[in-house]
């Protein structure tokens, strides 16, 4: 080993750190070199000096009591973040409700509302109608359109369900318009509850069934074939309720 | 685990490491109360995530990593470090005194505090906890090679820093000589 090899090597004097062979290179030429000896020798006074002052740090008496209290205190639940999770969630509600209160409105739109009394109406803009409301429905095929005085979506029994409203006279027919498969038909529909002036009928369609509650003596005026209607044959029979019973 | 064996492993780790923790804290930041609290701090982490020390022949390394993870957590935060640049070392004596003087601790300090972290760690666990130049790679996360070069440096640094008028002395002497 050479000198200048010899010189990088001094920094890395500590045992172990070389690797055996680099070792007894290393200390061979440490006692063949007078120069590289001394600085050796000078080297690993520096080392042992800093390392005595480096550890000369006093600790305080009472560090070990703090660390312990301290690890104590961090075991306990700590009430404040339940505190900050509630306030947290009282600004939310307060900043949510500010945002609805102070929400733009918007005036309402008069053409657009005489509009929909003015379009002509007819099955196939119906169902239109409900099927961009998110319901799918038909619009009972025997009864007359002419006299249908409005239509609508209403929650029954937590279900949405397309509802027609028909008018003939002084009698009113309302149609609920409910598919097989998400409203399995009834095994028993009773035809008039006690005390009602209501009439309940069901119709079938291959998806839907139609419950029909109406005032009158029939629904005959409702249809197509009535004295209102237009002349236009009835396409689905009417069916009693024990009839659409054991057909279904 | 629960609380009772996880406390009881906790309060054994405090016995064994909180002075040498300390130490290496106070080196670290210079200052007696943050080393206090760096040390505070990090048995509290220690106790968070006892948990992934798996080896506890590791404890000691595991502990250290946690303290100086939360000191450059903070310096990070309040941007503290004010290190000095190493390029501008200026002469660093070679051949010292005999015998050397003894090294004043609060001047190794002030040294120590002018270093950047990246230099001053590795020469504190170094001199001060005897960690091999592999554990100091392992606990820093960089190549071994990189941990001998900024030993180097740093010692160079301290040298230049600590035995600078003895030095000079001392090169003086030997001018005389010659």
């Amino acid at each position: 080993m050479d000198c200048t090899n010899a010189r990088l090597l001094l920094n890395f004097l500590r045992s172990g750190e070389l690797d055996p062979a680099e070792r007894d290179a290393f200390e061979q030429h440490l006692e063949s070199c007078p120069d590289c000896g001394a600085l050796a020798q000078s080297e690993q006074r520096f080392d042992d000096a800093l390392t005595v002052a480096m550890q000369r740090v006093p600790v305080p008496r009472t560090l070990k009591a703090g660390i312990l209290e301290r690890l104590v205190r961090s075991r306990r639940p700590r009430p404040w973040a339940w505190i900050s999770a509630a306030a947290a969630a009282c600004l939310l509600l307060v900043v949510g409700f500010g945002a609805w209160w102070l929400r733009p409105v918007e005036p309402i739109n008069i053409p657009g509302l005489m509009y929909v009394h003015e379009a002509p109406i007819n099955a196939e803009a119906i169902q239109d109608w409900f099927e961009n409301n998110g319901v799918a429905m038909v619009v009972p095929p025997q009864f007359n359109i002419n006299l249908l005085d409005g239509y609508d979506v209403v929650e029954v029994q937590k279900r949405k369900v397309a509802r027609l409203t028909f008018v003939a006279r002084d009698n009113i027919a309302h149609v609920y318009v409910l598919p097989k498969d998400q409203c399995p038909p009834p095994e028993e529909i009773p035809e008039k509850l006690p005390g009602s002036r209501h009439t309940l009928v069901s119709l079938r369609d291959p998806s839907f069934y139609f419950i029909v509650i109406y005032t009158g003596s029939s629904l005959a005026p409702f249809y197509w074939d009535s004295v209102q209607g237009s002349g236009r044959a009835m396409n689905t029979a009417r069916l009693p309720i024990a009839g659409f019973t054991s057909n279904t | 685990m629960g609380w009772p064996g996880k406390s009881r492993k906790v309060e054994e780790l405090v016995e064994a490491h909180y002075s040498s923790l300390y130490r290496f804290a106070y080196r670290l930041s210079g200052f007696a109360q943050e080393a206090e609290d760096l040390t505070q701090e990090a048995f509290c982490q220690a106790q968070a995530k006892l948990e992934q020390l798996r080896d506890w022949t590791r404890a000691r390394a595991w502990l250290f990593t946690i303290l100086r993870n939360a000191y450059l957590h903070r310096v990070r935060s309040s941007k503290l470090e004010n290190a000095v640049s190493l390029e501008t070392l200026g002469e660093v004596p070679d051949r010292l005194p005999d015998p050397l003087p003894e090294i004043d601790p609060d001047k190794l300090q002030k040294a120590l505090n002018e270093l950047p972290e990246p230099y001053r760690t590795p020469l504190i666990l170094f001199y001060f906890d005897d960690f091999t130049y592999r554990d100091i790679a392992e606990q820093m996360d960089v190549p071994i090679g990189t941990v001998m070069s900024r030993l180097a440096r740093a010692k160079a640094f301290l040298k230049a820093r600590l035995m600078q008028p003895a030095a000079l002395v001392a090169g003086s002497d030997r001018g005389e000589e010659a």
